[in-house]
């Protein structure tokens, strides 16, 4: 969830004017609206929303009044996208509170999750955030045997029946090719996780 | 990863509603801590609402957009680039036409990542820098010979990554070696055929014969993204035939047996522009007929099409051998130097060769001034090849060579007579 400390939900109806941040303040100081696509609005620093380029460049081109919008985003995404941006802007890359959050926000996150925050980090265009969430998905994947792959994903198996055979073949012939014991026995792992079921 | 027990968790359920410990199945290569407890819940109040296949979580990941698929397929192949987990790689290219189409264009060849990934990669030429090491084992009660990638045999345990194999096969004239992608495999109709060495009776002279004739004309630069040149379709399929490839011609030490034999390998398959400056080596992108070269016909292909004659065959007939343009690579094993003070023949195998045997061999280009290769090009060991231990060979080799050629070049140093030591 959003941390209190950063984000403020605003109440609809709140007049805007009051929290629009003076001109003369500091990027640090100044605060930013954002909006999800329920409507939520989501105070944040600044500095923290320059962590989507998209958001900076609007802000660049002078949108600094009123929220901005971002309609591809949920209030429980946004909470989240921001919650990485506190761990993660103006900090170094090898800042290791910014890898132990990383490593605590992928682990406990969702499928459905895992891919709102990709979609996100996508739309926001926040190349490290994006980064984290396909690293993920690839880890996660490679553990898997091509029928959980698929199931994953939603695939459907658009091979023929010739080419299927011949798939199966090279995961099975090719993939398991180990070594091979002075006795002719074929040694391979056993993990199941290659061969198509 | 959560995922990882989800998904575990629903195949346990497509499995037969086990329960909701670990799966009990073979382990896996990574084994995390069980986080069963907190996904718990959720799964038993989704498995509650509807049946896994039709789970409408999983399909919204359907809708990934394209490029960040691309993303996630290259994080796997950037990862996992030695066997046996280089296998997930091939996994990828199992999904779906469109993940094997994606799959098949991430993956470099061997010359451009020193990667064997398909078994494409084995009859792609080496790469250019630095060798590909791989071992050879010999088991002398079948006559079979075993290609495996790696320095040397791994520690009990582990697994090495065969690549091919050899069975070897008197006949009444000549010596064969027939050449396959499966160590148990060796029938020349079977599609794990790759090709074989076929010696004459004295044993001083082999052919080397490919299951397929060259089916790409050299790609225009090394350069990833250039366009490649396919060749149309052959029309009616090409059959699996033998095409000669290379010819080894052993001869005899001027000094007999107490001096070291003199290879020459004539590679039809390969010009001496591969070595010249900006040369390039023919690079076969998928087997003929097989479900990957209908795949790159769907590439965007412009260029030529060489149409590739050649005359029908049945099987084992030996075809005029497959000329490429040009004057064809001759390689030459390099002359070992007489040590006066240990009174023998040295090469510098740099220590991937320890025990001396007549078998070791370094091959070099065979070129003059007139063919204008760089020196550079000139001294590079494009095979090496030696014993470090009983039935333990190291098989070192590199562009222009492919594995395949590299191998069987090596298996006939196993079969070469008295009349040539």
């Amino acid at each position: 969830m959003a941390s209190e400390a950063v984000a403020v939900k605003i109440q609809e109806g709140v007049a805007v004017d009051a929290v629009v941040p003076a001109a003369s303040e500091t990027s640090a100081q100044r605060k930013i609206l954002l909006k999800s696509v329920e409507g939520e609005e989501f105070l944040v620093d600044e500095l923290f929303a320059r962590g989507s380029k998209m958001i900076s460049n609007m802000i660049d081109d002078g949108f600094t009044e009123g929220a901005i919008p971002l309609p591809n985003v949920t209030a429980p995404v946004l909470s989240k996208v921001v919650e990485y941006w506190k761990h993660h802007v103006g900090k170094s890359e090898t800042d290791k509170d910014a890898r132990e959050f990383d490593r605590a926000f992928v682990k406990d996150a969702s499928s459905s999750v895992l891919f709102d925050i990709i979609m996100a980090a996508n739309y926001l265009d926040c190349k490290p955030l994006l980064d984290l969430a396909c690293q993920a998905v690839a880890d996660a994947i490679r553990d898997m045997n091509v029928e959980q792959v698929r199931g994953f994903f939603g695939i459907t198996n658009d091979f023929t029946p010739e080419e299927e055979a011949a798939v199966l073949e090279e995961n099975r012939e090719w993939s398991n090719a180990l070594t091979v014991t002075g006795n002719g026995q074929k040694e391979s792992n056993e993990g199941g996780n290659i061969v198509l079921p | 990863m959560s995922f990882k027990s989800i998904v575990r968790e629903l195949k346990e359920m497509r499995d037969g509603f086990g329960s909701m410990s670990r799966r009990s199945s073979a382990a896996e290569g990574r084994v995390g801590p069980s986080r069963s407890g907190a996904r718990l819940h959720w799964h038993q109040a989704r498995h509650q609402r509807h049946a896994p296949c039709d789970d409408v979580q999983e399909s919204r990941w359907a809708s990934l957009p394209p490029e960040l698929l691309l993303d996630v397929i290259q994080r796997i192949e950037a990862s996992e680039v030695s066997w046996p987990a280089r296998r997930y790689v091939v996994a990828c290219a199992s999904v779906c036409r469109s993940w094997r189409h994606i799959t098949k264009e991430i993956v470099q060849t061997p010359e451009q990542c020193g990667r064997i990934t398909f078994p494409i990669s084995l009859k792609q030429p080496g790469p250019r820098d630095s060798p590909i090491q791989c071992f050879i084992r010999r088991e002398r009660a079948t006559a079979t010979y075993r290609l495996y990638l790696g320095l040397s045999p791994a520690l009990q345990g582990e697994n090495d990554k065969l690549l091919l194999a050899a069975r070897k096969v008197r006949r009444a004239t000549s010596t064969e070696f027939v050449i396959s992608l499966s160590s148990d495999d060796f029938s020349r109709a079977s599609s794990t055929y790759i090709g074989k060495l076929r010696s004459n009776f004295l044993g001083t002279k082999f052919t080397v014969y490919d299951s397929q004739p060259l089916h790409d004309a050299p790609m225009v630069s090394t350069n990833r993204s250039s366009r490649r040149i396919h060749s149309k379709q052959v029309s009616p399929r090409v059959p699996a035939g033998n095409y000669n490839v290379t010819t080894i011609a052993y001869e005899l030490n001027v000094l007999r047996t107490r001096g070291p034999r003199r290879m020459q390998c004539t590679m039809h398959s390969i010009p001496v522009s591969s070595i010249q400056e900006g040369g390039t080596a023919p690079t076969p992108t998928a087997f003929i007929n097989s479900l990957d070269e209908h795949f790159s016909s769907l590439a965007v292909s412009k260029g030529k099409d060489p149409i590739i004659e050649f005359s029908s065959t049945t099987l084992g007939e030996p075809l005029v051998p497959v000329q490429t343009s040009g004057e064809p690579l001759v390689l030459k094993n390099k002359a070992p130097r007489w040590h006066e003070q240990l009174q023998c023949w040295c090469l510098n195998f740099r220590g991937r060769v320890t025990v001396a045997s007549v078998k070791n061999f370094q091959l070099v280009a065979a070129v003059d001034a007139s063919h204008q290769v760089p020196p550079a090009e000139q001294e590079k060991v494009i095979l090496q090849f030696g014993k470090i231990g009983k039935d333990i060979f190291t098989m070192d080799y590199r562009y222009p060579l492919s594995a395949f050629q590299a191998f069987a070049i090596c298996l006939s140093s196993f079969d070469t007579k008295p009349a040539c030591e």
